[in-house]
């Protein structure tokens, strides 16, 4: 009989499994093509800089996004460091034409500083679009 | 919140064997939430030198950006400059 590890998940664990598990099933367990599946995996540093353009935080924030997309829909987390946030959402991608392309989808934004004025949680509709000269 | 970015990249050619492209942007942002604020929140220009490297299992890339948001501070967004880099890949 083996022993029960009890380990209670943050809610940024859960977001990274509830992504992972979402990028496994999308193509394999639906029986669907593979080749449709895409991702993207980003990381980036930067100090913060102040409005008059002078570094007053030598602590350099790191930003990840870890996105995946499958036709039309795609899934992302992304996560940032001072100020702590972290976002998952879900997005309806749509191409226009070459250079016009558009998405709009739900969106959680978390706070976990508790110092933070805007709360700790945020659900939200997003839109864009994005275009691109030639 | 409704956000728009207007790019146009300028392929660099070849630097250290990798493909190199300048990119300057235009994104902006509009907001409307339960506090009652509403409007254009943020214009920021921005630009970016992208190194990617494609392979057959997709693209890896380096990038180096500064961005400069002007705040709309009537919304209560402030002016900001942010420069950085990063590196991933894409699939």
């Amino acid at each position: 009989m083996g022993i029960r590890m009890k380990r209670k998940q943050t809610l940024k664990q859960k977001a990274w499994l509830f992504l992972a598990g979402l990028v496994s099933l999308l193509p394999g367990g639906c029986g669907l093509p593979s080749s449709e599946l895409h991702g993207l995996v980003k990381t980036s540093v930067q100090p913060y800089v102040s409005k008059a353009g002078f570094i007053v935080n030598k602590k350099l924030k790191r930003q990840d996004l870890v996105s995946a997309r499958y036709g039309n829909f795609s899934a992302y987390a992304w996560q940032s460091q001072e100020p702590r946030e972290l976002d998952v959402g879900l997005r309806y991608n749509h191409e226009f034409n070459e250079r016009l392309s558009g998405w709009a989808g739900p969106v959680v934004w978390t706070y976990p500083g508790k110092d933070n004025p805007l709360g700790t949680r945020d659900v939200a509709l997003e839109g864009g679009l994005n275009w691109q000269a030639p | 919140m409704l956000h728009g970015t207007v790019s146009r990249p300028f392929p660099l050619g070849k630097i250290g064997g990798l493909d190199a492209t300048l990119t300057p942007t235009l994104q902006g942002a509009a907001l409307r939430n339960y506090f009652g604020v509403s409007g254009v929140t943020q214009i920021t220009p921005g630009i970016s030198l992208k190194l990617e490297k494609p392979t057959k299992n997709g693209t890896f890339f380096l990038e180096a950006f500064g961005k400069h948001q002007f705040g709309n501070e009537k919304k209560g967004m402030e002016d900001h400059t942010y420069w950085g880099v990063g590196g991933g890949w894409a699939f």
